[in-house]
């Protein structure tokens, strides 16, 4: 695998072979060894010494399903500590592809001015100048760049929002129809390539590498069995295809733990009004495509296009945290303003999630009413403005809380806590404070347990065991590029099996399933060890004391696990 | 007694061959438990099927009683 160096301080590029400590590796495992490894800990996220790692996963590029993730890892200008943020699209694929095991963007350049860093199909690598794009939002951008450049080419991007160095910043990755409407969103990975003075990453379509494979003929095999399993899988092969991931509004609801203005409350009047279901039927009475293509390599296909009443487009793909947080924790039950406040988070190169919730922090303060949409429309476009209030929004929720001295910020490390109120599922409550990358649910989602009847959400036996287990298994998902949504079948017994099949197959190993957790303690140990050093303690592995103290209709419930319970996760 | 039954998802579609998702009464003999019900409607009793029943996921031993509503949803894994 080849490793792209770029110095933006002397505006140099190297490529070279891929150190042999970190062939093994992909996706988040390399992103967070490499930081580890490289980056300062005490270093200033948006200063020269941070370093913007992009990585497809270990098993991006191989014909192995749903596997087109690219992480992207950076010291986080959000949390303070180490973060990877992965996107869908077409890009960890392609890289994948290309056999391009990860580029480094290090550096920062001495003045305010962009470049374009280009990936040509033979392997080229140039820095392009870019300040005729500044300010440009990113469908814009992107159709311009298309133009330029190849309308088949990849693109990751950031907005406004990126250059502005904000918070909240994310990367804009082109999907399958070159629209930038995937993102890594989470922890400001947009504001640290801004600071780098990186406007967009386009990637050339068509190279393509000798694929490496230890037994091709057993890595065949196992991709078909997972396929196969993936196709039929109630939650993969039958749910999100048909009203994707917003079908978790309904079932989150009715458990009481779909956090509502600004987790005031655990269920939401009007909730069947932006439920899977209402989604779904909206967008095929509009003649727009409820079963889209947004991935490459995807099988599951729960990406939508969702149209307006004229049957125009307007965003791709409007998801459930998005549905929760813009409509959720706002009080907004119009699908056709939630949509839009997608795409202006997708155009202005935002997290979706962490501005939601800084809106809803804002309506709570009394900035705004519940469900004023117009108030939530007005705010997003302060953040593209650059103002002094769309700077605090920009820089996510607990910015507006200090900015409005407000008390009630559902954040862990600065991060926004995702569509789980903690205090209706108490493992994602261990989950959000001991996550090394804030308050995540990707990292350890304990949904599924509760609705399988495995766990009771309201308890706390079993909430710790269970959240460690659930972060170990996402380290492994991310390092090999598998999409989370794609990984319920690693859950069946035949799925993990071929899951590891496909990993040995690669690799020329004989990992078992114990190898493969032994990996991902690797990398949280990694994650951790940063975290440390940067300053993070203890104190940050703690949900807001509200969490604590208000208790969560409708079962009126605080959270129940001590700082000695969180503890507990990583220290066994 | 009756128990009303409300299906999400695809669960109407895939598993009863309705493809109008719609509210159900259902009519069943005192004493009857939540898995009853999940044998009367033929939906297999396994993680990947949940029933939630007053904000709780249901238990197969949880006896129903008339008038009791219960909402059937696939599990889901995250999004």
């Amino acid at each position: 695998m080849e490793i792209i160096r770029v110095d933006m301080s002397k505006k140099e590029i190297k490529t070279g072979q891929m150190p042999p400590e970190y062939e093994e590796w992909g996706g988040r495992g390399l992103t967070s060894l490499m930081i580890h490894d490289e980056v300062n800990p005490a270093c200033d996220p948006l200063g020269p010494e941070n370093k913007l790692i992009i990585a497809p996963g270990f098993l991006s590029g191989t014909g192995f399903v749903n596997t087109s993730r690219v992480s992207i890892g950076a010291k986080s200008p959000l949390t303070g500590g180490i973060k990877e943020s992965n996107a869908g699209g077409t890009a960890g694929a392609l890289l994948g592809r290309m056999g391009i095991g990860c580029m480094v963007i290090e550096g920062s350049s001495k003045d305010d001015s962009l470049h374009l860093l280009k990936i040509s199909n033979t392997g080229g690598c140039e820095l392009i100048p870019a300040d005729e794009y500044k300010g440009m939002r990113t469908y814009r951008l992107v159709e311009s760049l298309h133009e330029t450049y190849g309308k088949k080419n990849t693109i990751l991007c950031i907005g406004p929002a990126g250059e502005f160095q904000l918070s909240s910043a994310s990367i804009q990755a082109t999907d399958m129809d070159g629209r930038p409407c995937r993102a890594a969103g989470r922890g400001g990975m947009g504001a640290v390539m801004g600071s780098k003075g990186i406007k967009a990453v386009i990637i050339e379509q068509g190279g393509k590498s000798k694929a490496e494979f230890a037994d091709p003929e057993a890595f065949k095999t196992a991709g078909k069995t997972y396929a196969n399993i993936t196709k039929e899988h109630p939650f993969t092969g039958k749910m999100l295809p048909a009203l994707g991931t917003a079908g978790l509004v309904g079932p989150v609801n009715s458990l009481g733990a779909f956090p509502t203005r600004n987790a005031t409350q655990g269920t939401m009047a009007g909730w069947e009004e932006i439920s899977g279901e209402s989604l779904a039927k909206m967008i095929s009475q509009r003649k727009g495509n409820p079963t889209h293509l947004g991935c490459s390599q995807c099988i599951v296909r729960c990406s939508n296009e969702f149209l307006d009443s004229e049957g125009q487009y307007v965003t791709s793909s409007l998801e459930y945290e998005t549905i929760w947080a813009m409509g959720g924790m706002t009080g907004i039950t119009d699908l056709d303003v939630i949509a839009n406040l997608d795409f202006l988070s997708d155009d202005i190169g935002l997290d979706t999630m962490n501005t939601g919730v800084a809106i809803g922090v804002a309506m709570d303060a009394g900035q705004a009413e519940f469900g004023d949409s117009q108030a939530a429309l007005e705010m997003m476009e302060e953040i593209a403005a650059g103002s002094e209030w769309g700077r605090a929004l920009g820089n996510g929720p607990d910015q507006v809380g200090k900015h409005l001295n407000h008390h009630r910020v559902p954040t862990v490390k600065g991060q926004s806590i995702a569509a789980y109120d903690p205090r209706g599922m108490q493992g994602n409550a261990v989950t959000y404070a001991t996550s090394t990358m804030g308050a995540d649910h990707t990292t350890g989602n304990l949904v599924g347990l509760y609705l399988g009847g495995v766990l009771d959400p309201l308890g706390t036996e079993g909430q710790v065991e269970a959240s460690r287990n659930a972060q170990m298994m996402m380290a492994m998902v991310d390092w090999t590029g598998l999409c989370l949504l794609a990984s319920a079948p690693v859950n069946t017994p035949d799925g993990k099996t071929a899951f590891i099949d496909a990993v040995n197959a690669k690799a020329g190993t004989k990992y078992t399933f114990e190898d493969l957790m032994a990996k991902s303690i690797q990398i949280l140990k990694a994650e951790r060890a940063f975290n440390r050093s940067a300053g993070l303690s203890k104190k940050d592995d703690r949900l807001p004391d509200f969490f604590y103290k208000e208790p969560l209709p409708p079962h009126n419930k605080v959270v129940l696990l001590s700082g000695e319970d969180m503890d507990r996760v990583f220290d066994s | 007694m009756k128990i009303s039954v409300t299906f999400m998802g695809t669960i109407a579609r895939d598993l009863l061959g309705d493809h109008d998702p719609a509210n159900q009464v259902i009519d069943l003999p005192d004493g009857a438990t939540l898995k009853d019900l999940f044998t009367y409607l033929r939906i297999p009793e396994c993680r990947e099927y949940a029933a939630i029943v007053e904000k709780k996921v249901g238990k197969p031993e949880d006896p129903l009683s008339d008038g009791m509503a219960v909402t059937f949803f696939q599990t889901v894994y995250g999004g």
